[in-house]
């Protein structure tokens, strides 16, 4: 009896059949896939996109140039050199060189940074055509969004 | 027709070997003699890496080894150091690191069901495991921002808390992962072409898996009931109520029965830790610059590839003096010749894919 039942299962094709319409339900349901450069997903509010230098509301920049970030970093990414101008409050940063090449974004800069001027920014497009194109200066860690894209590669801007 | 020995080479660049692993393949028309695979093609040198980098830099640095489940690669190096360092977690940093690796054996098992599927020849599959694991990574994302090099197990705890939206998205994505995996099934269990390809292919016995130390999903589907979190349970897993799913024969089919079936557990552990989530701390106090005393640890864990140790001997700096690391993929990779012997030139991509290895572990 059971080799009868395991002769017609395999006579009548049950198990293609079966799977046949799994995909068949499934071209029909819902599509997942999303077009990239047509659509962009909005990153999750932690993710660890490029490393930015934030200013605070007035416009001043945070960063004090303690170079935690820099001890902290597993890779070498950091160039720092600080300066405190006559009767300033704190050290500011004259250089801030950081190397998008060396990074591996483990997250320890940010983790680290005592007055939060280090962090991540949504910019996951990564791309340079030069070398030179991943070598931040301090000026450009300040930049951010398309800015930030004409420095890298100019080339994969998100069509409207 | 007459006996006729012929060298093959496959890889390193080939669509079936799972990254950069050459096979020097000596077959008789189209039975396999002998396969010896050659290693060494993503060798970055880690292990010496290590050794100059303090032991919290380290940990970015494990999520390279086995890309397909780096938190479990996390979560071994930790237990570790704090194993040497005699860091005591709390039990809410414990229960967040068993949600956190469960999830990992999720996507590690669902990969690896699309890769195996695709190497034999269903593609589709390869796409339904991929939507499956895609939710995972997206939580993984939520949780602490990147996707597969997560870095989300710190020593002395999680790099972040589990928090309500984020565990009701959890639950979420448990529902609908069993539905997907029907869908596998009902495309491969009973499908004859991957039967054809799968059932008696490979075989190895018991007493044999023990001699080359195979580990994991392979070692299990010969019917040996081996699990660290079952038999040397780490990190609160003797907390939870799970079976260790076994095989019979020992062939290709039973070791895609069995990781189909590790799924099924994982996320009854997943459930249960989640509604046992206990109050506290998910970080215990540990100093930024770690400096242990001399001394050497070794811990295992059961990693979706088999059985992962690492070993940490420390001199009294802030840096390890050395690190080892017994990665299973390394270890499964050298029963292949034994498993492909005798078998279609065409069976060892399946056989292979059985044994679910990643180049960048076994290359380290």
């Amino acid at each position: 009896m059971r080799r009868l039942r395991r002769f017609l299962k395999s006579f009548f094709l049950v198990d293609i059949l079966r799977g046949l319409a799994v995909t068949l339900r499934l071209y029909f349901s819902r599509k997942v896939t999303v077009e990239y450069p047509e659509k962009v997903q909005e990153p999750a509010p932690r993710f660890r996109g490029l490393p930015r230098l934030y200013r605070d509301e007035k416009g001043e920049p945070l960063c004090i140039a303690c170079k935690l970030c820099q001890r902290a970093c597993g890779t070498n990414c950091f160039d720092i050199e600080g300066k405190r101008k006559e009767g300033a409050k704190f050290m500011r940063p004259e250089k801030f060189d950081w190397k998008l090449d060396r990074c591996t974004f483990c997250g320890f800069c940010v983790e680290v940074c005592p007055t939060s001027a280090i962090r991540f920014s949504p910019e996951f497009r990564l791309t340079g055509v030069r070398k030179d194109g991943l070598l931040f200066h301090r000026d450009q860690m300040y930049l951010l969004g398309d800015d930030l894209q004409d420095h890298l590669c100019g080339g994969c801007r998100r069509v409207p | 027709m007459a006996f006729r020995e012929i060298d093959l080479n496959m890889g390193p660049q080939h669509p079936s070997t799972h990254g950069v692993l050459r096979l020097k393949l000596a077959v008789d028309n189209e039975v396999v003699l002998r396969v010896e695979p050659v290693l060494g093609y993503l060798h970055r040198g880690m292990e010496k890496l290590w050794e100059s980098l303090t032991y919290t830099q380290i940990v970015p640095l494990t999520d390279r080894l086995d890309y397909l489940a780096s938190l479990s690669n996390n979560l071994a190096y930790c237990l570790a150091v704090e194993k040497l360092a005699g860091i005591e977690v709390p039990r809410r940093a414990r229960y967040i690191r068993v949600v956190l690796a469960e999830l990992q054996r999720l996507a590690s098992h669902l990969a690896w069901t699309g890769f195996m599927a695709n190497d034999i020849g269903a593609m589709s599959v390869l796409l339904y495991g991929f939507e499956a694991r895609e939710d995972i990574l997206d939580i993984f994302e939520e949780y602490c921002g990147a996707r597969l090099t997560v870095h989300g197990i710190r020593i002395g705890g999680a790099v972040h808390d589990l928090d309500g939206p984020l565990v009701s998205r959890i639950r979420a994505v448990l529902e609908r992962i069993p539905k997907r995996l029907a869908d596998i099934r009902s495309l491969l269990d009973e499908n004859r072409i991957w039967k054809e390809r799968t059932v008696g292919i490979g075989r190895i016995t018991a007493g044999e898996a023990i001699d080359y130390g195979l580990t994991g999903p392979p070692l299990r589907a010969c019917g040996v009931a081996w699990d660290m979190r079952k038999d040397i349970p780490y990190s609160s897993y003797d907390d939870f109520d799970f079976d260790v799913p076994l095989g019979t024969n020992g062939d290709v089919y039973d070791r895609y029965l069995v990781r189909l079936e590790e799924i099924c557990q994982s996320i009854r552990i997943v459930g249960q830790a989640l509604d046992g989530l206990p109050e506290g701390e998910f970080k215990a106090k540990v100093p930024r610059v770690l400096k242990i005393a001399p001394g050497e640890a070794f811990h295992t864990i059961e990693a979706p590839k088999g059985v992962l140790g690492f070993t940490v001997r420390s001199n009294g700096t802030d840096k390890p003096e050395r690190v080892k690391m017994k990665s299973p993929s390394f270890i499964n990779l050298q029963s292949l010749e034994h498993l492909c012997q005798g078998n279609l030139f065409s069976d060892v991509i399946g056989i292979l894919g059985s044994l679910d290895i990643v180049l960048g572990e076994i290359d380290k």
